[in-house]
């Protein structure tokens, strides 16, 4: 039964291309498989039906068929009916006849023509991949290459792997091949390789195994990833975070970093110094009232961006240090990377600022010394001048002479008189009493004290104030007592100046952190070299008028509040003076609870 | 033999008192006195009449004394007067610029001293007979104790410089602080 089906069916029903040549290549039976690909085939030649050829193929299979009587397997390309090329395994059997010849030979054709397209495109991504990919056998020999490892490092088939890139007979530590081999898994590891230029280069090298999970591993690929650029890179990071580590370190300001969640993540030694903690303790901290100023603190939770303080305090332990800080949020684009500080120790800055105060006050006072000498030199002279002018008149009974005398002595123990309370209260104004002082109102008094005996003489005071003025730490008896003398002083200038119509103007301001008060008169002026000597020591141009002693004073009392005299002054035009506080230099509240020494001040 | 009613003599200063002062001890010892209390008076005064001598005081108002000496200078016969500086600030601030530059150069070409106010009757007529040429009175030899103390003071008030005035300032606050 099952012999007569597959006599009757076996040709039609197998999956093949099936047909039978003579021997001159006729096709003299076929399936409908081979009619229904190649056509019309009775009494047709094979290579004309197969291949649309009009002779026979070179190295036909078939002919040795029919020559030795064997069978053989080939690949094939066919052209079909509808002019395709195709690719066929084809199978030659040879089907003997009489006398022991080879009669026919049964063809049999398998369609490979899809397997061949895959065969081909695998190629191709082996070959144009933009890596280099080598096949390596089980010793490590290089069996295969893609054209860009050909390019580069020549081609090295049949080399050992560290042969090819290394130059070396040893096989690199740790080699990944070798691993991949030993556990059939993905490995990769970073190597230096040679190029066939001779430069070298970083790689990153990648290996698994060419075999399905469980078959024996026969071949290892090998995939090279040039990382040169990389590293390079990664070096010039390494460079700069190297440098901005040591100037970190090596900076003067104290240095504080956080991250975005504002832990703590750099403190430098300076900060250590300076905060009295270690980078050890603090590292991951979120204590930063530790190492911020409140101000940037405040700053931070309003979700501010930076703050500069030119002077704050920041708490290290007990102690409060004065600092100057600036703090920053270091964001890119929308993200916040952390927070970071810098603050300088102002110690020694204000150690040296109270030196120097406390420097010029002493020059002043040591100016004011030596100016009161002088003072006491020019009046022992004028009784010097009187006696002599006394003894002349007795002596000689010259009652002009006496009278002169007499008069001298006079004047000047009434100017030594003078002086000496003067002095005294010069001298008072030592135990300077510091209060927060409205300075506008402070010259409202002064003018309203002037106004009406200037008025007399023909001078017109008047004031332009600055408004809104903030108080001052001043004594305000003492400027009180310098404006009253520059105010004088101006009246005089007007008094004692040819033209008509004196006038003094009194000026408040407030401008880039200085306290000014300025007196301008349209006098008589002071030529550069009266100027130039009038604070300089004791001088008067007031003959016996003056003690010379009332811009000692004012000179002195700015010099404590850390302020200046600035003058301007032309002959003939008039005189501006002004006194220049710079709010930062203002002496400090007099304490609380300080009693007046005894004897009080006079008036 | 010159007589001090032969000399004429100018004093500078802009103090009244110690043009009285002087012009008496002069006057009295016979000299021929003229006055004026800053450097363009005195300019007046030399042009009206040229004097035997100057005494001159440093810092006025108006003309100051070195720039009456600039002055002064222009005329040759004039620039030969000699002059005797008499001022309370050879050593300050004030008339120490003045001061050096009249010593340190040949700003004029007679015989220049000088004297630190205040200064005593015998002493100031003694420098001017002196540079004239005149037989020095013997009187410093019978000043009495208080002129004694007095010229004491005056040349060690004359003698304090800043540094020392403010050596003496410090102690005294010292004390001040003490009690």
């Amino acid at each position: 039964m099952i012999d007569s089906w597959i006599q009757s069916h076996l040709f039609e029903e197998v999956p093949q291309i099936l047909g039978v040549l003579d021997r001159e290549y006729r096709i003299v039976k076929a399936n409908r498989r081979l009619a229904s690909v190649f056509g019309e085939w009775e009494n047709r030649r094979c290579y004309d039906v197969l291949r649309g050829c009009s002779t026979r193929c070179e190295g036909c299979e078939a002919a040795r068929v029919f020559a030795d009587g064997r069978s053989r397997t080939t690949t094939e390309v066919w052209v079909d009916k509808a002019g395709r090329h195709g690719h066929y395994v084809v199978h030659c059997v040879p089907v003997p006849g009489e006398e022991g010849r080879v009669a026919y030979v049964l063809t049999m054709a398998t369609d490979v023509t899809q397997s061949k397209h895959l065969e081909r495109e695998h190629q191709i991504l082996f070959e144009r991949v933009p890596c280099y990919v080598a096949v390596l056998d089980r010793r490590l020999r290089i069996v295969r290459t893609n054209e860009l490892l050909r390019t580069t490092f020549g081609d090295q088939v049949g080399k050992l792997c560290h042969e090819a890139y290394k130059n070396t007979d040893e096989r690199c530590p740790g080699c990944p091949a070798l691993r991949s081999l030993e556990d059939g898994g993905v490995h990769s590891a970073r190597s230096v390789a040679r190029r066939k230029d001779g430069q070298q280069a970083s790689y990153v090298v990648t290996t698994a195994p060419l075999a399905r999970k469980g078959e024996p591993i026969e071949y290892i690929i090998e995939i090279l990833h040039d990382v040169t650029d990389v590293e390079v890179l990664e070096a010039a990071l390494e460079r700069e975070r190297q440098f901005l580590a040591s100037t970190i370190d090596q900076s003067f300001d104290a240095i504080v970093a956080t991250d975005a969640e504002r832990r703590i993540t750099v403190l430098n030694p300076a900060a250590e110094a300076l905060l009295g903690v270690t980078a050890d303790e603090m590292r991951g901290s979120t204590e930063l009232e530790r190492v911020y100023p409140a101000e940037f603190l405040a700053v931070l939770g309003d979700g501010g961006s930076s703050s500069i303080l030119r002077e704050t305090t920041i708490r290290a332990g007990n102690v409060e240090i004065p600092v100057r800080f600036a703090g920053v949020v270091v964001r890119r684009g929308d993200r916040t990377l952390g927070t970071a500080g810098f603050l300088q120790d102002l110690r020694d800055v204000k150690r040296l600022e109270r030196e120097k105060l406390d420097a010029e006050r002493l020059a002043a006072v040591g100016q004011t010394v030596a100016g009161l000498a002088h003072g006491v030199k020019n009046i022992l002279t004028g009784l010097e001048g009187g006696m002599f002018l006394v003894r002349w008149g007795i002596e000689e009974d010259r009652r002009d002479k006496l009278q002169q005398g007499w008069e001298m002595l006079d004047r000047n123990f009434h100017k030594i008189t003078t002086f000496v309370r003067e002095f005294l209260s010069f001298a008072k104004g030592r135990e300077a009493k510091v209060a927060p002082t409205d300075p506008n109102a402070l010259v409202k008094d002064v003018v309203a004290l002037f106004e009406e005996a200037a008025r007399e003489k023909g001078v017109v005071i008047s004031s332009e104030l600055q408004e809104g003025i903030r108080a001052a730490n001043l004594d305000a008896d003492g400027i009180h007592r310098c404006l009253a003398n520059l105010i004088s002083n101006a009246i005089d200038a007007c008094l004692v100046s040819d033209r008509d119509g004196g006038r003094v103007v009194v000026r408040t301001r407030d401008r880039r952190g200085c306290l000014e008060f300025e007196v301008e008169d349209n006098g008589c002026g002071m030529d550069a070299e009266i100027t130039r000597k009038v604070f300089t020591s004791f001088f008067t141009t007031k003959g016996t008028a003056g003690t010379g002693l009332g811009l000692l004073v004012t000179k002195k009392t700015v010099t404590e509040h850390g302020g200046n005299v600035d003058i301007e002054s032309t002959p003939g035009v008039g005189s501006t003076v002004r006194l220049l506080f710079p709010r930062h230099r203002l002496p400090a509240l007099t304490a609380h609870g300080d009693r007046p020494k005894q004897g009080g001040r006079e008036q | 033999m010159t007589r001090p009613e032969d000399k004429t003599i100018l004093i500078v200063d802009d103090e009244p008192d110690v043009i009285a002062y002087f012009s008496g001890i002069l006057e009295r010892a016979g000299f021929n006195v003229m006055t004026a209390s800053d450097g363009n008076e005195a300019l007046q005064a030399v042009k009206e009449r040229r004097p035997d001598f100057i005494s001159l005081d440093l810092v006025m108002p108006g003309k100051s004394g070195i720039r009456f000496l600039y002055e002064l200078r222009k005329n040759r016969d004039w620039a030969r007067i000699p002059i005797m500086i008499v001022t309370a600030h050879a050593r300050d601030d004030l008339g120490k610029d003045d001061f050096d530059e009249i010593f340190s150069s040949k700003i004029m070409a007679g015989p220049l001293t000088y004297l630190e106010k205040p200064v005593s009757p015998e002493r100031f007529l003694n420098n001017v007979r002196k540079i004239l040429g005149l037989a020095p009175l013997d009187q410093e030899a019978g000043m009495d104790e208080p002129d004694r103390l007095r010229s004491d003071i005056s040349t060690r008030l004359g003698d304090a410089d800043i540094a020392t005035l403010k050596r003496i300032q410090e102690a005294l606050e010292k004390e001040r602080g003490a009690s």
